[in-house]
């Protein structure tokens, strides 16, 4: 049975059109699935609903997302809630306005540890500091005592991961976590979220519109277009024998090191 | 092409942060010079001070020391009420677009607003500007009434450089402005502003963590490692001719498409040292394969090498 089955969704905004459209998808326990494509294609619309916390005015308006079996549309509030603390976890694509501007980092992230362990507070700032030092982040101490604003657009980003993977959640659902990252901490960023499937057997749905760091951490890589899933594979077929038109565009419009320039 | 009129010149410029009672050293001492026509791009490791030097260039954080002139006019120490209408000159699309936009202003009024207010234009014309300017940007024109959080990351991306093209600044900012778009809007963006920027004749900092982007939008590009420029080199050259350590390990950081995967993740080892306390010596020094010495003695100064190519570094990689 496969951890997460996405059967038949399609979510809506308030009257408009629906923002995802009859997609279907499974993802394997341990496995690292992509989610892909065109942006505003409804792929952080879709985490959500997995995560059950679509903004205001969204709702899966048919299908099922089922979680070890469970269908997650049919939960109560309550029940979700626990379901969140524990097995599923997300990092935002936007962390900076997912944290609370007028609270230090320290106040946010013992307050998430404590929703879900029985530590007490010491016990929690360690804990927390020791996921910061994985993410690479110099001065843990000084980030812990920072407001957001303090923080560059990575470092919250980084404070973000760290806080996602401190609850050792099932299933990980991770939107653009790289994206406000130099090269070179996205590589250990990367690492890190390869060991946490490797040695710790998290299964994970990233969100990336790069197509390297897809490439290299998926197992399957899903391609959105205009709310439907246009494509669906492992990732050799996605990356090598693409069927789709639109996926081959995508990959060839990955910016080269030696390709043109723009610039004159 | 650029011209060899100076449009922006930053000077020794400084950035500290009082952190209780400690110094937070973001921005240490960065000069450089942009042209009128060009694009320099920005890239370099996250907290390295790209955002805090950019702010300072827009005029929304004060420099701790130095200067910084646009067309010969030092505006660092400009009355508020001066700075008010020279701030037309330059505009930033910032690196988190939502927390520019005001939660319950429309789509299409957060456009038009610096073309009423500068420019007095009425209301009706500069909102038939702006639905120009959004199907410019890859986005339907009813876009403009909607409210910011109906959008997707990408689709808030385009509508704040929609916004930042509205005007004719002199100079423009883009504070990773491109990095929640797909590659292929991403490629269109990325002509769009290239053709603006040559159509208006202005200049443009680019930051960007893809390097293969930013090489190809801009002419130049300037390497930072924690408050410094370690290298300025043209963008043509980057791959072949870099030669600080630090931009090398970003080069041998991306991930191609095509990677193989069984190889292991090529990883910077050690550190990178604290904004908080400044050791002596290069910043790059405890993570170099190069380091000597003397490394962990001196700062390197940034010292041109070639035409249109400088390092900040005591042994350059080699070739
Ligand atoms: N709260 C909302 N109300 C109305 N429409 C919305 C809302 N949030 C998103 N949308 C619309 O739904 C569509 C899908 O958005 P979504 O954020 O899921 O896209 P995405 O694939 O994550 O894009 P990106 O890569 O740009 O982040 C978009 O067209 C967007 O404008
Ligand atoms: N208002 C502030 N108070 C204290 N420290 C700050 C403040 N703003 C920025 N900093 C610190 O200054 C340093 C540089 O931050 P900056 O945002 O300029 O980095 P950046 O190069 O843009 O990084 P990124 O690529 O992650 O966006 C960081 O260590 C950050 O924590
Ligand atoms: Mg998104
Ligand atoms: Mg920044």
């Amino acid at each position: 049975m496969s951890l997460l089955e996405v059967r038949h969704c399609t979510i809506r905004y308030q009257n408009g059109a629906p923002a995802v459209d009859d997609v279907s998808f499974n993802v394997e326990k341990g496995q690292i699935v992509s989610l892909v494509g065109e942006s505003g294609s409804g792929k952080t619309t879709m985490i959500r609903a997995i995560l059950g916390l679509l903004p205001p005015g969204g709702k899966v308006s048919d299908g099922e997302i089922i979680l070890d079996g469970h269908d997650l549309l049919k939960l109560s509030e309550h029940e979700m809630e626990a379901v969140r603390g524990k097995d599923i976890a997300m990092i935002f694509q936007d962390v900076g306005l997912s944290m609370d501007p007028v609270r230090t980092v320290k106040n946010q992230y013992i307050e998430a540890i404590k929703t879900h362990e029985s530590l007490n507070r010491k016990e929690c700032y360690d804990k927390a500091v020791d996921m910061l030092k994985r993410m690479h982040l110099t001065d843990p101490n000084r980030v812990m005592n920072s407001y957001p604003f303090e923080l560059s657009g990575g470092m919250k980003q980084r404070v973000g991961i760290a806080m996602g993977m401190t609850a050792q959640p099932k299933l990980l659902l991770a939107d653009e976590p790289t994206s406000a990252l130099d090269v070179t901490i996205q590589a250990q960023v990367v690492y890190e979220l390869k060991e946490l499937r490797d040695k710790y057997g998290a299964t994970i749905i990233l969100v990336t519109h790069n197509m390297g760091v897809a490439s290299y951490l998926s197992d399957c890589i899903g391609v959105m277009k205009m709310s439907k899933m246009v494509e669906f594979g492992t990732r050799d077929e996605i990356v090598f024998s693409p069927r789709m038109e639109y996926t081959r565009d995508l990959i060839e419009a990955v910016p080269k090191m030696g390709g043109a320039r723009f610039a004159k | 092409m650029p011209s060899n009129e100076i449009i922006l010149k930053v000077e020794d410029v400084y950035k500290k942060f009082p952190v209780k009672k400690r110094t937070l050293h973001a921005v240490s001492g960065i000069s450089f010079e942009l042209f009128r026509g060009e694009t320099l791009g920005l890239v370099g490791e996250s907290g390295c001070g790209k955002s805090t030097l950019a702010r300072m260039i827009a005029g929304s954080l004060p420099v701790t020391s130095g200067t910084i002139t646009l067309n010969g006019v030092d505006y660092t120490k400009m009355k508020p009420k001066e700075f008010r209408k020279f701030r037309r000159n330059i505009q930033m699309v910032f690196q988190d677009p939502l927390s520019s936009f005001s939660p319950r202003m429309k789509i299409g009024k957060y456009i038009c607003e610096p073309r009423i207010n500068y420019d007095r234009v009425s209301k009706e014309e500069a909102m038939k500007e702006a639905c120009v300017l959004l199907e410019k940007v890859g986005l339907p024109a009813d876009f403009a009434d909607r409210f910011p959080h109906e959008l997707s990351g990408g689709q808030l991306q385009r509508v704040a450089i929609a916004r930042a093209m509205a005007i004719d600044p002199r100079l423009l900012i883009c504070d990773e402005a491109t990095g929640a778009l797909d590659v292929s809007i991403q490629n269109q963006i990325a002509k769009l502003l290239v053709g603006f920027i040559e159509e208006k004749n202005m200049g443009c900092l680019f930051i960007g963590h893809d390097l293969a982007l930013v090489r190809s939008v801009t002419q130049r590009i300037a390497i930072m490692y924690l408050g410094r420029i370690v290298e300025l080199i043209n963008s043509e050259d980057l791959e072949k001719e870099c030669a600080h350590p630090y931009t090398q390990a970003l080069l041998g950081s991306v991930f191609d498409v095509y990677c193989d995967r069984s190889r292991p993740i090529a990883l910077l080892t050690g550190e990178p040292p604290s904004p908080l306390e400044l050791h002596e010596g290069c910043p790059f020094a405890v993570r170099c394969g190069n380091c000597t010495e003397r490394c962990t003695r001196e700062v390197p100064a940034l010292e041109e090498t070639a035409p249109g190519h400088s390092v900040a570094c005591f042994n350059p990689v080699s070739r």
